[in-house]
């Protein structure tokens, strides 16, 4: 598009000197014929590339899906014996480096385990994310973090009473919240959606407390197969 | 988790109008009734065996609006159909100081005519008499006529017997927009889906419905023709799309979008066109509906921390005005027919129920009783409140009403199923 307005400006520029005007517009138009041509190889040229990127990532996002695989097959048998491993307490300034690297570990395994975790609970008509579940909210921004080809979707719910509608708004906020709060650490926009079920889609159907208190809430949802 | 989408097809079948199903009706049941009920006889119309029981139509519509007393009709009672007829010491020794009587016949065009006349007894003159033809199918749709001109006569209000309600339904994973007469019968499928559907709205002439639904695993709003059955999509923007309210004109709607964040306010023509934002907070603002001159809408919005209902220009200019103030919970408000009150869910220790609000006055009312009380919906004359209420340990969903007065009570009960996001229709102009 912006090809032919530049052609378009030099015409008109050309244009502006009349002596030459008869013969210098047949030789334009045999240029704007040529450009046109040019445009449309170039177009061309575009898209067999982008056909060919397409494809390359969907090799890439293959892979990915198997190393990951992998990975989490590799990752649940460490989480077991790090669960099962005696917990032995250390002096002051005694780490090493290999021990270091064990540490780190160590903190890895417990992301996984709150990545397991995938609801945020809510006071009622509260949308302010309590204390106790900020480190479920921040497993799941660093694993996008570390992952930014990961999309997640926040289903945000809430218990059957009162209004359906001001429900549906409160669940966009509960929703709401943890995007907020995940892209604060430093998560990208274009990797979270929030949705509001209001409450629509109660997980527990009592009309009793401990029901409603399960169902205000918000669901993290990884879109693609690729779960943490 | 292949069979999914296939499966979803199947349920999903969306369908417009389909037959009714008698067993899944609405029937409803006067709780509570006025003190001053006006006295009525209704006498079988001649030959109306013939053509279905109008009489009795008639009289369940009168009895069932609280402010009538049905007299049982004496054994053997001799059945006028005409005013000569009228044997009237005979009648005044039974009691009665109302009398309807009337005449069906067959027409050569196909079409039944039903005459009918409405007699003061104690002044032995008549105060209402009138004649109509309709298709045989429109039997109910005739006696809810007769009605409707009997209760105007004797009460002055308007009668809303000929009106349509319409509500959504849950059967286990299906849910479904029925539309069906005021008094519960002659119920129809309008949309049947195996997501949630919630806010269906009748549109200021009664042919469109519009309605939220998450068939598309997110709330977008939709409009169906229900006489065509035809639907489109108003809404689908980012985030979530709700709360449709028609304005007066029909011409546009107000509802709630989340599309920039928070839910907000916006105006959209029917058309889905010409989108303008009326709210701007950082607040919740939801649950729209305008005054009936269209002028002002009335909202619930957390801006208070709580929700709490609000008025504002429907132009989205100047500042809203905060209404309630009683108790933290306030929501879905609704403007009364006459523009002076509205009705609105409004919680006190623990319980959601439904209450007025005089608009000049600030005077609460609160008309209800139950635990968990939703979406109140006035009748177009004012004088009846339908809304949604939850019975037993589950909280299944029933319809119920109440006069805006608080004095009459009824119930619509269905034998299977969850009712609820109750609506009434406008009264169809001719």
């Amino acid at each position: 598009m912006k090809q032919f307005l530049n052609i378009f400006l030099l015409i008109a520029i050309l244009g502006g000197c009349a002596s030459q005007m008869q013969k210098e517009s047949e030789i334009e138009q045999r240029e704007l014929y040529d450009q046109s041509k040019l445009a449309k190889q170039l177009e061309f040229e575009q898209q067999a590339k982008e056909q060919d990127d397409f494809a390359r990532q969907q090799d890439a996002v293959r892979e990915q899906q198997e190393r990951l695989a992998k990975q989490l097959e590799l990752d649940e048998r460490q989480a077991e014996e790090f669960s099962s491993a005696e917990i032995v307490p250390i002096e002051e300034n005694q780490l090493e480096e290999a021990e270091i690297d064990e540490v780190a570990d160590a903190r890895s395994q417990l992301d996984q385990t709150l990545l397991a975790k995938r609801s945020i609970f809510f006071e009622y008509d509260r949308f302010d994310i309590a204390k106790e579940f900020i480190p479920i909210v921040e497993a799941h921004a660093n694993h996008l973090i570390r992952n930014p080809e990961m999309d997640i979707i926040i289903n945000g719910h809430c218990d059957t009473r009162g209004s359906r509608e001001y429900n549906l708004a409160l669940g966009q906020r509960r929703a709401n919240s943890v995007k907020r709060a995940m892209l604060l650490l430093g998560v990208n926009d274009d990797q979270v959606r929030t949705v509001s079920f209001g409450a629509e889609k109660p997980v527990a159907n009592g009309q009793d407390e401990e029901s409603h208190a399960r169902n205000r809430r918000s669901d993290i949802i990884y879109e693609s197969t690729m779960l943490p | 988790m292949n069979f999914l989408p296939s499966l979803r097809v199947l349920i999903g079948v969306f369908v417009f109008i389909i037959s009714c199903s008698a067993f899944a009706q609405l029937t409803i049941d006067v709780i509570g009734g006025g003190q001053d009920r006006i006295p009525i006889t209704i006498v079988p119309f001649s030959k109306e065996k013939n053509f279905g029981e109008a009489s009795k139509i008639i009289a369940s519509d009168l009895e069932l609006s609280g402010l009538f007393k049905i007299k049982k009709l004496p054994e053997n009672s001799s059945s006028p159909a005409r005013f000569q007829q009228i044997n009237f010491p005979y009648w005044r020794e039974e009691g009665a100081e109302n009398l309807v009587i009337g005449e069906m016949n067959n027409l050569e065009n196909g079409k039944y005519r039903v005459r009918f006349r409405l007699v003061d007894l104690l002044k032995k003159k008549q105060v209402l008499g009138a004649s109509f033809e309709f298709k045989p199918t429109q039997i109910r749709q005739a006696a809810h006529r007769i009605a409707d001109l009997i209760y105007e006569k004797l009460t002055g209000d308007i009668g809303v017997f000929s009106t349509k309600i319409c509500y959504v339904v849950k059967k286990g994973k299906v849910f479904e927009i029925q539309v069906a007469d005021a008094d519960g019968f002659n119920n129809k499928v309008v949309h049947r889906y195996s997501e949630p559907v919630i806010s269906p709205r009748w549109s200021p002439d009664g042919k469109k419905i519009a309605y939220v639904s998450f068939e598309e695993k997110k709330p977008i709003v939709y409009i169906l023709d229900i006489y065509r059955g035809k639907r489109k999509v108003l809404a689908s923007f980012e985030g979530s799309n709700s709360a449709p309210a028609w304005a007066p004109d029909s011409k546009s709607l107000a509802i709630t979008l989340t599309k920039d964040g928070v839910s907000q306010i916006y105006s959209i023509r029917s058309d889905g066109k010409g989108l303008r934002q009326i709210t701007r907070n950082q607040s919740i603002d939801t649950e729209p509906n305008f005054s009936p001159d269209g002028k002002y809408i009335l909202f619930t919005s957390d801006r208070a921390g709580g929700p709490q209902i609000y008025q504002m220009r429907s132009d989205g200019r100047g500042k809203a005005k905060r209404l309630t103030f009683e108790g933290r919970y306030n929501v879905s408000p609704r403007y009364s027919p006459d523009g002076e009150s509205f009705v609105f869910i409004h919680r006190s220790s623990g319980q959601f129920n439904v209450a007025t609000q005089d608009l000049s006055s600030g005077v609460v009312q609160i008309l209800t009783s139950g635990d968990m009380d939703h979406s109140p919906t006035f009748a177009p004359n004012g004088k009846i409140i339908l809304y949604a209420t939850e019975i037993g340990k589950k909280g299944r969903g029933i319809l119920a009403a109440v006069s805006s007065d608080g004095r009459i009570k009824r119930r619509y009960s269905i034998r299977k199923g969850d009712v609820r996001e109750p609506a009434w229709g406008p009264i169809l102009t001719k």
